[in-house]
């Protein structure tokens, strides 16, 4: 029994594998045939079909074993990538191969066309069919990975092909064509990932050959998927039992990663299976946590026991969710949690790392060997040195990032590629220029903690973005000090920075620039050298305004504590005016008895009044001292000075009228506490500033924990409480009510809890959906491909079906519905019909010639309004039971969306080509609003309360127009992805829009400038989004499931708050809040 | 609809009652697909067994719900098909246990029994649709066994290449004495599907024997693929890959698998060595 296992794991087959690559003989011999007849083929299929193994251990085989019919027995296979130089990796397998000069071989192919087959023919290789010496060979040409040529920079940016890449293809197009007119033993063969089909049109004649010559791999029926499984155990002379093959046949996923998790999974079988000396049966297939253990026989149970009870507590934490989709998760995580102790055991590694360095440095690798194409993570080629850069950690060496991957690449593992032969021990110490690759993107969309870095990087990488428009806005402006950063936003960017902690290094691999490497670093160097700046002078300026505003307090805080006893004299000396007015009057009322009296009470007076005089002069000073401190005790002082003055008048009136100056008096009683009362205000003021700064802090403080969530704690209570606590701290200090960094961090503690029915509420139809309307929280319309429309109650549940559809209706291609009566259905042979299903009518739509992409009902007019793909918007009006054609109007381009507001005389209409058109009802015109160049106007909804009409264009800006005026109002930049659709909420507080990164972001509408939430998940193509009358949104997933989530951090907050079961200990808070923060109880009933 | 698929039949046993509708729809769909059915309910007794002997394969349904009384009905119409199915190596038994997703009370002990008894040529299938499923069906019950080659049972088979054919006939000629040999010659041009006849014929012999000296970069490859079509280390009889130690390259040449020696020999000791070799398996074979 041979010791090696007939299963490769994730990687795809060796040539030197073949003999165990069972289950695709038909198409080996499909493909084989096509060659022997064309010559050249192009092999396309989806990620993880298994296109190289087919190549590799299927087709070149087989030509090798001689199941090919051609001239020669013999074989050259000249395979290569593409990369970043196509030409060179060509002429290096040729030269190789055909053993001539490199120089020559590069020299002679940039001529292009015959290039490739005149060096063949120069060779010693190329013999014609009359001397054959036995030494002629028949030439094998093979582009693996082709879609190369678009994902490289060097070789496709800006929508062009670099001549190199160009060349190259021209080369083996070329070449495939000579060799089929001349009949010689030349075969090209391209691999290439289906996504990429489209984008072949860049290349001339590619799309001619791929029509000619193209092989789809298909999937894998059952009895091929049973020899997969079952063939290589048998060649190896190993066993598998029937039963493990019928399971792991239904558990394998539709769609991308089938083949690759499948081999994974027969790779640990068979070592769990001790190298296949035992059966491969259930037992196994449970203890790589692939298998429930409830589900396995008596016997095996005790096995399983014995086995679980043996592991640690983390790692028995992993078989929690035993299926076949945890094994490659379970299998990663176990790698990672290992990798400290492997590498504390390597001898040729002097300095070790701490375990908190080897997992920075595994999680920068990681993030490092994946990029986000178009928002999705994929595998990116990055050298060793690259990675160590962007740790940029100074005793973190080339050989402490290599001794920690190298877990990663070991002959059970094999997930980095170049794997380690356990026959060359070299091969464990990588050279520092060595390039490292993920062998498979299986394994960045199934292990779940590389998906957490992965989104965190986007997260990263979509900050980054917008840090650079910033950094721009400001370089263009001159640095300017108004377009610094303010206070928010420099909290927001500082804490990326420290988080990200990027560098030039991390921002040469993130960017797409098209630019040799020296070049490329010098770029990224640049930048970050601006970042940094940028950075610092916003801090500065802040520290300088805050400064600033510090004096100012303290100068109102002095002015304040001054007015208060100003004031305070100035009540006491008013009350002691009361008194003594009210003395006073006595002394006047008692004037009348004695005119010497009232002589002397006259002087009495007089010299009170002095007094008085003397004190309001004495007030005037001390207001005065006020007035100088600051504005507002300035005013208190010019009050004062005035209230003194109005006494003075009083003091000298108070002789004649006593009563006068009662009344006075108490009018002096009022003023005076109204000084309090503004004393007291400014009093409040200085605390207020005080309680801003605290405030702020409380709020960064909330982000900062809404962060740490992701970083995810073992016990998902943890994980609830530090979510629902920056909850609170952001709610308590008046932070943005829809903060997207506190909704990330609530929805992933929630979605923690796995309780998926009441969370993220998802609904699967058999049937493809084609339309969908949401009409209130108890109705729900679908129309499905099949002509059927369901109505749903709120539990999903169908109520009624109607069959929309004729005897003799061809197939339906679009449909739209309008409101909870009108469905507008457009067939194959450009029928179109409006079907009013609730009362059972249907009416040919006249004046279109295509299908109708668009309709809309204007009551009003009782009339319908299409857009077609014809250019043509039609206007039909019901009349008698008919509906009638009224006016047709040709339009520039397709008309994508159309809308109608209530109670307005007209429709909104955008186009293809990015025109924006209005169309009066009443005077059928059309009047161009906008034009948008190079931009399509993909959807338009207008909000009837607010009087605007919003536009989502394919260059994701979100464009507001003044209803009224015809005017653009904001222009709010999205995302660099396309805006795909839009919904807006009944109090149209609330705009999502729908982007073709598969993603939704959500905007407060008067909010616009915040960050929005943004929904993302593994999400397959997102059709439509709607906002439900219940809180909630609802994304349509391609075509097939209905997913509804919260919408707001509220709703969320409300979730995890039942969920929590306790408070945070001391300890915890103090590690994970902070020691200077005070504790609290988050939940108040614990 | 093919005729392949309508000379085929298929038993549909019993199903308990949550199932019945599910039981009726899959029938109208296997006729749809073309194939013939007899549905257990509408048979007496004694056409049951009789049916279900005719037929090529049986189907059983098996919902989440399956009380006492239909158990035994279940398990009498599978215990007639797993004895069909222990007599005849063509026969499929397919069980079909849609997914739900019900979160009531599933009978997973019941369903877990039938998981547990699959065997080779019975599956176990879980897909939501009923049309899904007879896709797979379909697909199991065509895949064409039988190869178009007709064979003969023998004890040497000699495969070389072209290349080596003037060295290879003198071989044969010595081989006379030890046995005749049968022969094949790969040619690069032939039309000739090579596959399935060394498939079929390397399991006929007692000894498979490829020589080459001329066509060195051929034979190794050739010897993977024919190890691997034919069964590898499964196959009843050896291999024997034999090459002229004159042979450019040799040194660097090695091939190691079950049931496959490579020997390295002087031109004038290749019948020898072949001869050699013979006599070892077949005195095993004796021996046995």
């Amino acid at each position: 029994m041979i010791e090696l296992s007939p299963y490769p794991g994730l990687r795809p087959f060796t040539e030197e594998e073949s003999i165990f690559f069972k289950g695709r003989d038909t198409h080996i011999r499909k493909i084989v045939q096509q060659l022997e007849e064309r010559k050249i083929i192009i092999i396309t299929g989806a990620s993880g079909d298994g296109k190289s193994s087919l190549v590799y251990a299927g087709v070149i085989p087989a030509a090798r074993a001689g199941f090919f019919r051609t001239q020669f027995n013999n074989w050259l296979i000249c395979d290569f990538r593409p990369e970043r130089s196509p030409l060179d990796n060509l002429a290096l397998t040729l030269s190789e191969n055909l053993k001539i000069d490199f120089k020559n071989v590069r020299d002679e192919l940039d001529f292009g066309f015959s290039s490739l087959i005149d060096v063949y023919k120069k060779s010693d290789f190329y013999k014609d069919a009359n001397n054959n010496d036995g030494k002629g060979a028949n030439l094998f040409i093979l582009a693996d990975q082709f879609e190369e040529f678009f994902t490289n920079p060097e070789n496709y940016s800006d929508g062009k092909a670099s001549a190199e890449a160009y060349t190259a293809v021209n080369l083996l197009l070329e070449t495939g064509r000579i060799a089929l007119a001349e009949n010689l033993p030349v075969y090209v063969v391209f691999t290439m990932r289906s996504d990429f089909i489209s984008q072949s049109v860049v290349f001339k004649g590619l799309p001619e050959m791929i029509g000619f010559s193209q092989f789809f791999v298909p999937r894998l029926k059952r009895h091929e998927l049973q020899m997969v499984i079952e063939d290589p155990a048998k060649l190896a002379g190993g066993k598998i039992s029937a039963r493990l093959t019928q399971v792991l046949i239904n558990e394998l996923p539709d769609g991308f990663d089938q083949l690759p998790l499948l081999q994974h999974a027969l790779n640990r079988l068979w070592i769990e299976a001790k190298h296949g000396k035992e059966e491969l049966d259930f037992i196994h297939l449970a203890q790589i946590g692939g298998f429930d253990r409830d589900m396995l026989e008596a016997q095996d149970q005790n096995t399983y026991d014995t086995f679980f009870n043996s592991l640690d507590n983390k790692t028995k934490t992993y078989f929690q969710n035993p299926k076949f989709t945890n094994i490659l998760n379970l299998h990663a995580n176990f790698l990672y949690d290992q990798a400290y102790e492997y590498v504390k055991k390597l001898n040729w590694l002097k300095e070790k790392p701490t375990r908190e360095e080897t997992d920075l440095i595994l999680r920068t690798a990681f993030k490092s060997l994946t990029k986000i194409d178009n928002g999705r993570a994929v595998r990116n080629r990055v050298e060793l040195s690259e990675i160590k850069y962007i740790i940029n950690k100074k005793h973190v060496s080339t050989e402490t990032v290599c001794a920690v991957l190298n877990i990663f690449r070991l002959p059970g593992s094999t997930f980095v590629k170049p794997f380690i032969n356990e026959k060359d021990i070299e091969s464990e110490i990588l050279p520092t220029k060595q390039v490292l690759d993920i062998t498979h993107e299986a394994l960045i969309r199934n292990w779940q903690l590389l998906h957490q870095w992965g989104v965190e990087e986007l997260g990263y990488l979509s900050d980054y973005e917008d840090l650079k428009i910033q950094l721009l806005r400001w370089i263009e402006n001159n640095q300017k000090k108004s377009y610094l950063l303010n206070l928010g936003t420099l909290s927001y960017f500082e804490n990326w920075f420290e988080k990200a902690k990027p560098n030039d290094f991390w921002i040469a691999k993130n960017e797409n620039w098209a630019l040799p490497t020296n070049e490329k670093r010098k770029k990224a160097k640049d930048v970050f050298e601006h970042i940094v700046d940028f950075l610092k002078q916003s801090k500065n300026h802040l520290e300088h305004q805050a400064a600033s505003k510090r004096k100012l307090r303290i100068i109102l805080f002095t002015a304040s504590i001054l007015a208060i006893l100003a004031l305070s004299g100035l009540s006491i000396w008013a009350l002691n005016e009361k008194s003594f007015a009210q003395k006073q009057q006595q002394i006047a009322a008692n004037q009348s008895k004695i005119a010497l009296e009232e002589k002397e009470k006259a002087i009495i007076a007089q010299k009170t009044a002095e007094e008085q005089r003397i004190l309001a002069m004495d007030n005037e000073k001390k207001a005065t001292m006020a007035k100088l401190a600051s504005d507002s005790a300035r005013q208190e002082a010019i009050f004062a000075r005035a209230l003194a003055e109005e006494q003075k008048i009083i003091a000298q009136l108070e002789t004649e009228n006593a009563l006068k100056q009662k009344t006075i008096a108490q009018n002096e009683r009022v003023i005076a506490e109204e000084q309090k009362k503004i004393a007291e205000t400014q009093r409040k003021r200085a605390i207020s500033a005080s309680d801003s700064a605290q405030k702020l802090s409380y709020l960064a403080l909330a982000q900062t924990l809404a962060y740490k969530v992701k970083t995810k704690f073992d016990d998902v209570q943890l994980n609830l409480l530090v979510a629902y606590q920056a909850f609170l701290f952001n709610k308590n200090a008046g932070g943005f009510e829809f903060d997207p960094v506190i909704f990330e961090g609530l929805k992933y503690a929630a979605e923690l809890t796995e309780n998926e029915s009441e969370l993220a509420k998802s609904y699967n139809f058999s049937n493809e959906i084609l339309a969908t309307r949401i009409i209130n929280k108890d109705k729900i319309l679908i129309l499905y491909t099949n002509g059927t429309m369901a109505e749903l109650d709120a539990k999903h549940k169908v109520v009624k079906t109607t069959n929309l559809l004729e005897k003799n209706d061809e197939l339906i291609s679009s449909a739209f519905i309008i409101n909870d009566s009108l469905l507008v259905i457009s067939f194959d042979n450009y029928v179109n019909r409006l079907n009013d299903f609730k009362n059972e009518k249907k009416y040919t739509i006249e004046g279109h010639t295509n299908y109708i992409r668009t309709a809309t009902y204007v009551p009003a007019y009782k009339a319908i309004i299409t857009g077609g793909r014809d250019n043509k918007l039609s206007y039909s009006e019901f009349t008698k039971n008919k509906l009638k054609n009224i006016h047709q109007n040709n339009l520039p381009d397709k008309i994508k969306t159309i809308d109608y507001g209530k109670s307005d005389n007209e429709v909104w209409i955008g186009l293809q080509n990015g025109d924006i058109y209005t169309y009066h009802l009443g005077k059928n015109e059309l009047v161009k609003i906008k034009s948008f160049k190079d931009v399509r106007v993909n959807t338009l909804k207008i909000m009837n309360n607010s009087n605007y009409v919003v536009a989502g264009l394919s260059n994701g800006h979100l464009v507001f127009f003044n209803k009224q005026l015809k005017t653009i109002e904001n222009d709010l930049f999205v995302s660099y992805a396309e805006i795909n659709s839009l919904s807006i909420a009944e109090q149209e507080d609330i705009i999502a829009i729908g982007l073709a990164d598969n993603t939704v972001r959500i905007y407060q509408t008067n909010a616009l400038g915040e960050k929005p939430i943004i929904i993302s998940g593994k999400f397959e193509h997102i059709d439509d989004i709607q906002l439900s009358t219940e809180n909630s949104i609802m994304l349509l997933d391609n075509r097939k499931k209905m997913m509804y989530y919260f919408l707001t951090p509220n709703d969320y907050a409300e979730f995890v708050k039942e969920k929590i079961s306790r408070n945070f200990s001391t300890k915890e808070w103090n590690s994970i809040v902070g020691k200077n923060v005070p504790f609290e109880k988050t939940i108040n009933h614990f | 609809m093919s005729q392949q698929s309508k000379e085929i039949k298929i038993f549909l046993a019993q199903t308990s009652s949550d199932t019945n509708i599910l039981n009726q729809k899959l029938s109208t769909v296997l006729q749809k697909a073309g194939f013939k059915v007899a549905i257990s309910e509408h048979l007496s007794q004694e056409e049951h067994t009789e049916e279900l002997m005719l037929s090529h394969c049986s189907v059983h349904v098996i919902g989440d719900f399956v009380d006492q009384s239909s158990q035994a009905f279940l398990n009498q119409d599978f215990s007639l098909a797993q004895e069909k199915n222990s007599t005849d190596e063509n026969f499929t038994i397919f069980v079909w246990h849609p997914e739900t997703k019900s979160k009531k009370q599933v009978n997973s002990a019941f369903i877990n029994q039938i998981r547990n008894k699959i065997n080779q040529n019975m599956i176990f299938s879980n897909h939501e649709s009923a049309v899904m499923f007879v896709e797979d069906l379909r697909g199991v019950i065509s895949v064409n066994k039988a190869a178009e080659y007709q064979v003969k049972k023998t004890e040497i088979f000699l495969i070389y290449n072209s290349l080596d054919s003037y060295n290879a006939k003198e071989i044969i000629e010595m081989l006379q004495d030890v046995s005749p040999p049968e022969t094949l010659v790969i040619e690069p041009s032939s039309r000739t599907d090579y596959e399935k006849y060394i498939a079929k014929q390397v399991n006929n012999s007692m000894l498979t024997v490829v020589y080459f000296k001329y066509a060195n970069e051929w034979a190794i490859p050739f010897m993977q693929q024919i190890w691997k079509i034919s069964g590898g280390a499964s196959i009843p009889g050896q291999f024997l890959l034999i090459a002229s130690k004159n042979t450019a390259n040799i040194q660097n040449l090695e091939f190691e698998a079950p049931k496959t020696s490579f020997k390295i020999v002087d031109d004038e000791l290749i019948p020898l060595e072949i001869k050699v070799v013979f006599d070892k398996i077949s005195k095993h074979k004796h021996n046995d």
